[in-house]
């Protein structure tokens, strides 16, 4: 009788885990919607826009700020709430396609060259400058662009 | 002899607009992909049979594939997309129209003779109407409304009604506060052709030489980077090969 039990018990967390497992996580898609409505990106949004792209997942801004730094994408000097600029999202996007077709950017990896080397890859508009920020649906538009040269979709 | 009158309307009433909504079925997902369900997003699952006028959304790597009507017309949702879809269907006729408000998508819509086929997709800037056709369409804020076809023909028009036929390698781009699209082959031509400026310069070893005096990549040039490193020693590799 015992043993039925036990059988059962393990049966259920079994089935329970492979619920958990094949269960789309819906909370992204309720943030993309609500950053697709923002007129100013952060940089927080940022690192949890990457944290997805490189995982699938996102957690903390801390924590996905530690992954994002042992995978070279994160920014250092940046808070959470600091606006999101073209010059810093390039940076990051450069880092994680390991853009090298420029030459400035090669040798500086400053913010200005990786918005230059975003430009010359197609993923950024040749208008505008750096310094420029960023709206919600213009960063989910520059991912978008990351995917498809990626070749993740 | 009212009431089976009444019947009888009623009946033909039913089945006609049965007929007149077309199955919407997911056909694969991969990743996150949710649907609109009143005010919620709810996860998208293969064979789920959606309704007319169904918003879908796609999250970071992940895709859905759909099936628009019997005729096999599908349509591939790419990572970070948001549509919404109505679908008509009758004997003779199908009508499809996507809204795309941002990301990417490919629609496959083989052509079935004696069916005429309306299949639209539009974006706050223009519209694409296919013709039996394979087309990838992407749209967002920065870089507009881009149509490629893979194969067959496709008309991209703007919000002013100026159109382009595009075939194959053709690519339409409506960029925004643009009152026309970009000249269709402008990527053939850029692949083919490199244009020169004064001294013989391309665009980049211009920019290269414009840049030069200010390294640092700081508006103002400002050279306390390089002015720092002055009196520091540094090891350079150089491979020299003789002529």
């Amino acid at each position: 009788m015992i043993r039925k039990k036990h059988v059962l018990l393990y049966s259920v967390m079994i089935l329970m885990l492979s619920v958990l497992t094949f269960a789309q996580n819906v909370s992204q898609i309720d943030w993309l919607s609500d950053l697709d409505s923002r007129k100013t990106a952060t940089y927080g949004d940022a690192v949890k826009i990457y944290a997805l792209q490189t995982t699938g997942r996102y957690s903390t801004f801390r924590s996905d700020s530690s992954l994002l730094e042992k995978k070279g994408i994160a920014l250092a000097g940046y808070a959470e709430g600091d606006e999101l600029s073209k010059g810093m999202l390039s940076k990051m996007t450069a880092r994680y396609l390991d853009l090298g077709g420029s030459i400035m950017y090669s040798i500086f990896g400053t913010e200005r060259y990786a918005f230059r080397a975003c430009i010359a890859n197609g993923i950024m508009r040749a208008d505008g400058s750096e310094n420029d920020i960023i709206s919600g649906p213009e960063l989910v538009e520059v991912l978008g662009r990351v995917s498809e040269i990626k070749g993740e979709d | 002899m009212k009431y089976f009158a009444v019947t009888i309307l009623s009946s033909i009433m039913i089945i006609y607009t049965a007929s007149a909504f077309a199955d919407i079925t997911v056909l694969k997902v991969k990743g996150t992909a949710a649907y609109k369900a009143g005010r919620k997003w709810v996860p998208l699952k293969a064979r789920m049979k959606l309704r007319e006028g169904v918003k879908i959304s796609t999250g970071a790597n992940s895709y859905a594939e759909v099936s628009l009507n019997s005729l096999n017309h599908t349509v591939t949702i790419k990572p970070l997309t948001m549509i919404q879809v109505f679908s008509k269907e009758t004997k003779s006729s199908t009508n499809t129209s996507i809204g795309l408000k941002r990301g990417r998508i490919t629609a496959k819509v083989p052509r079935k003779e004696r069916v005429k086929t309306v299949f639209k997709v539009s974006t706050p800037i223009a519209t694409s109407s296919v013709r039996g056709t394979e087309e990838n369409i992407s749209y967002g804020p920065g870089r507009g409304m881009i149509i490629e076809v893979i194969k067959g023909v496709v008309e991209g028009s703007n919000r002013l009604g100026r159109k382009n036929l595009l075939t194959a390698r053709q690519k339409f781009v409506q960029q925004y506060s643009q009152a026309q699209a970009l000249n269709i082959l402008q990527d053939v031509r850029n692949q083919a052709l490199i244009t020169i400026y004064g001294h013989g310069l391309t665009a980049e070893e211009i920019v290269a030489l414009l840049y030069t005096d200010d390294q640092t990549g700081s508006p103002d040039g400002d050279t306390g980077i390089l002015d720092n490193q002055m009196q520091q020693d540094a090891r350079v590799s150089i491979s020299i090969v003789w002529p």
